[in-house]
């Protein structure tokens, strides 16, 4: 187990994670583009390698093992590590073209105007001569609050210290940070004037050099209004740096919308993502304020603390040698990038997260995780139902429910002291994706009078596509038994969350209706349950 | 005033304008609660929000030419709800202040230049006023219970001195019978004054600090020529 940690980045967020490795006492290095480092750590010599115009190429390994190619000062590196934060700054691109200008002397970005208000700028005189600026801000595209702190601190800043009229043209103004809304009232105090649109937009003109003219319906007072300012400053959009999206490609981890490392998954904790060991924080991770990026930091390098040592007993994916024909499907649908492909395919034990997508989809049944296995399973399903004192029929219905969701809404209907099915057993699956034909068959083999799968709802899956690949399973079973006469309402797939205790009763229970409806399955009729063992072909499973 | 197609070169206006005023209307978020809980918006166009963020961005005479700050009844329903705490009724006021007096409007402006020249907004003598109150006496007098009732006018020393409203001694007499009567019940020694007895202040409506001041003024010097030490001001 390597214990050092790779930090990628050279801003202030890259700094926090390792002040705080090094505070932890843990070994780090530093791993910039840039020519220089702005991490002064001369005081550690031992815990600290810092490694400047470094750019990474690939990675292979699992946590605790990372072997990670790239160069330095273009040359060849390599690099060990047991684990990586990726923490690399945002990039700020100018909103021109989303209000149909171009940069000139008078018409800037948001980090120009930055530019020019600091005391140490030589072109700070330039706004000795302005008399009024308007902020463009969020008209097109929503804004964020980092943007319009930005915006109303510049603003302020005009107003009082150069006496500058300002003028600040918004959509939403995003106040949703801390100290904003108390800024705001500062700008108004200064004099700032601000209009907000809503159903509208301004007409901007532009003509070279000229002072641009805006002309607008003022929503409030139903007045149409003509500005002519010295000077328009342009917002910008926060994006992900084209580095941070390259890193996010060599370690193979899912990104968000906007081209953030990190899916916006809610059954991951913030800093962590879909690779075990590879922690991002900060700018890399969405658009964070200095605030965000602390926090984010401190997770970060409380993760890998958390992380040394980590010692689990669960079963994780293994392969077997001799019927694995390395057609790389296991590789292809790992969400953790738990398998590696050496001279022949391993599972990692330590980057497996045990969801089963593997040996589900395995055409040979190679890839096994021992206690997920349908005749493990089955075993644990046991038999249930029949008929009860009154001699009406109790359905037994087995549920497979996903640990994250459905398995606790379950457990908050019994909290809530919902009523259940009588014949309702639960059988809680670390992923819905480990669910096979196998699984299903088995639980009607036992005797279930009807089958329920209940997964995480689409885009929460903490396995990416786990829910997915049930549904489909789930999809294709239901067809074949309409097609072979069984009836297929004997199969439910629904999704839940972990708080819906109230929706799980009430699936639970129409399921349970309409399996009396249909009565008990003819499966049990026709003796498949003698066999508790479940259907299973001898070659491998047919899917 | 500037006509609703007219562009106004925000260039050319001075928001600071109204910078001194101290009702706190630069801090308006445009949120419109006020113009939601108006119970007069709508009416003629008037709408609170607007005066707020026409005085904020310096708009003064457009304020003050408009006809709609005078359809506000000034019931601070918009005061209260505001998030910023924005003093409107007062701004408001502030504006109607601000207009040339001959362009009160109407019945507003007459009736306080009446109540200034004559004591009432009425108009009404002090003889025909003495004969409204004492007719009404008699009529109290005439029902059970209130035999030989008098309205004590001009007591000197009385407990309580009460001003009256003109509607009172002109259209609903039988308002004025209300009051005597639990006068009369409670024991209570009260009087009224023959001159300068008008309860309203117009100067109130029409941002005039100055007639209000002659208005008050002149209760107080009634309550002084009694010897009266509480006043009974029901408006």
């Amino acid at each position: 187990m390597n214990n050092t940690t790779l930090i990628l980045g050279n801003g202030p967020c890259a700094g926090i994670v390792a002040e705080n490795l090094l505070t932890a006492g843990a070994k780090i290095i530093i791993a910039t583009r840039d020519d220089t480092c702005n991490f002064d750590g001369s005081a550690d010599t031992g815990a600290l390698q810092i490694m400047t115009q470094t750019r990474l190429i690939s990675c292979k390994g699992s946590v605790g093992n990372f072997r990670i190619h790239g160069t330095q000062k273009n040359k060849p590196v390599t690099i060990d590590a047991g684990r990586v934060i990726i923490s690399e700054e945002d990039q700020r691109m100018p909103n021109f073209s989303l209000y149909g200008l171009n940069g000139s002397s008078n018409v800037i970005t948001l980090s120009q105007m930055k530019h020019l208000l600091k005391d140490s700028s030589s072109e700070k005189t330039i706004l000795s001569e302005i008399k009024k600026v308007v902020f463009l801000s969020g008209l097109v595209k929503e804004s964020t609050p980092i943007i319009a702190k930005d915006v109303m601190l510049f603003s302020l800043l005009l107003q009082k210290d150069s006496n500058i009229k300002t003028y600040i043209l918004t959509k939403n103004l995003k106040v949703a940070g801390d100290g904003l809304e108390s800024l705001y009232r500062d700008t108004k105090n200064a004099g700032t004037i601000y209009i907000k649109f809503t159903d509208v937009a301004p007409d901007i003109h532009q003509n070279d050099e000229d002072p641009v003219r805006i002309e607008f319906f003022d929503e409030i007072t139903s007045k149409n209004f003509r500005l002519t300012p010295d000077m328009t400053v342009v917002d910008e959009s926060i994006v992900p740096s084209e580095y941070a999206s390259d890193l996010a490609k060599i370690f193979d981890i899912e990104i968000d919308l906007s081209g953030f490392v990190q899916a916006d998954n809610v059954h991951r904790y913030p800093v962590l993502t879909n690779r075990k060991g590879i922690m991002v924080a900060g700018p890399s991770r969405s658009i964070r304020d200095v605030d965000d990026q602390r926090i984010d930091a401190e997770n970060a390098a409380l993760a890998v603390t958390g992380l040394s040592g980590e010692e689990t007993k669960a079963q994780k994916a293994q392969v077997h040698d001799g019927q694995c024909i390395r057609c790389l499907t296991c590789y292809r649908l790992c969400p953790y990038h738990a398998i590696t492909l050496n001279s022949r395919v391993v599972v990692m034990p330590d980057a497996c997260e045990r969801c089963g997508i593997c040996a589900t989809h395995c055409p040979r049944h190679a890839v096994r995780i021992a206690d997920l296995e349908p005749e493990a399973m089955s075993a644990l399903i046991g038999t249930g139902g029949g008929i009860d004192k009154q001699q009406t029929f109790v359905p037994f219905i087995v549920a497979f429910c996903c640990r994250r969701s459905a398995a606790r809404a379950r457990d908050l209907a019994v909290c809530m002291g919902y009523h259940l099915p009588q014949g309702l057993r639960i059988v809680e699956v670390p992923c819905s994706g480990a669910l096979s034909y196998d699984h299903i068959f088995g639980a009607l083999g036992n005797n279930a009078d009807g089958v329920m799968v209940l997964t995480c709802h689409k885009g929460n899956c903490h396995s990416e596509q786990g829910n997915i690949y049930a549904d489909q399973t789930v999809a294709q079973i239901r067809e074949m038994f309409s097609r072979i006469g069984f009836e297929k309402e004997r199969i439910l797939i629904q999704t839940l969350a972990s708080n819906m205790g109230a929706e799980f009763a009430r699936i639970a229970g129409r399921f349970e209706e309409t399996i009396k409806e249909l009565g008990p399955s003819r499966l049990k009729k026709i003796g498949l349950s003698e066999n508790s063992t479940p259907t299973k072909s001898k070659i491998g499973k047919r899917k | 005033m500037t006509s609703p197609s007219e562009i106004i070169d925000m260039d050319r206006l001075d928001h600071t304008r109204c910078r001194t005023w101290p009702f706190l209307q630069d801090f308006c978020v445009t949120c419109g609660m006020c113009a939601s809980s108006c119970p007069a918006s709508g009416i003629d166009g008037f709408d609170p929000r607007m005066l707020v963020r026409m005085a904020s961005f310096g708009l003064v005479e457009d304020l003050v030419d408009a006809r709609w700050p005078w359809i506000c009844t000034m019931c601070g329903k918009c005061e209260n709800v505001c998030p910023m705490q924005i003093e409107i009724p007062d701004l408001v006021r502030n504006i109607r202040s601000r207009r040339d007096r001959e362009k009160v409007p109407g019945i507003l402006h007459k009736g306080l230049v009446a109540a200034l020249e004559t004591g009432n907004n009425l108009r009404l003598p002090k003889e025909d006023f003495i004969f409204i109150i004492e007719d009404v006496a008699e009529e109290v007098a005439e029902e059970p219970g209130f035999e030989g009732f008098k309205a004590p006018i001009d007591k000197k020393g009385a407990n309580i001195l009460t001003t009256i409203h003109n509607k009172l001694v002109n259209t609903h007499t039988e308002d004025l019978k209300h009051w005597w009567k639990i006068f009369h019940a409670a024991e209570e020694d009260w009087t009224a004054t023959s001159e300068n007895w008008e309860g309203t202040s117009w100067g109130y409506f029409t941002g005039d600090d100055d007639a209000m001041k002659v208005m008050a003024g002149r209760i107080v010097e009634q309550m002084e020529r009694l010897e009266v030490n509480t006043l009974l001001w029901p408006e």
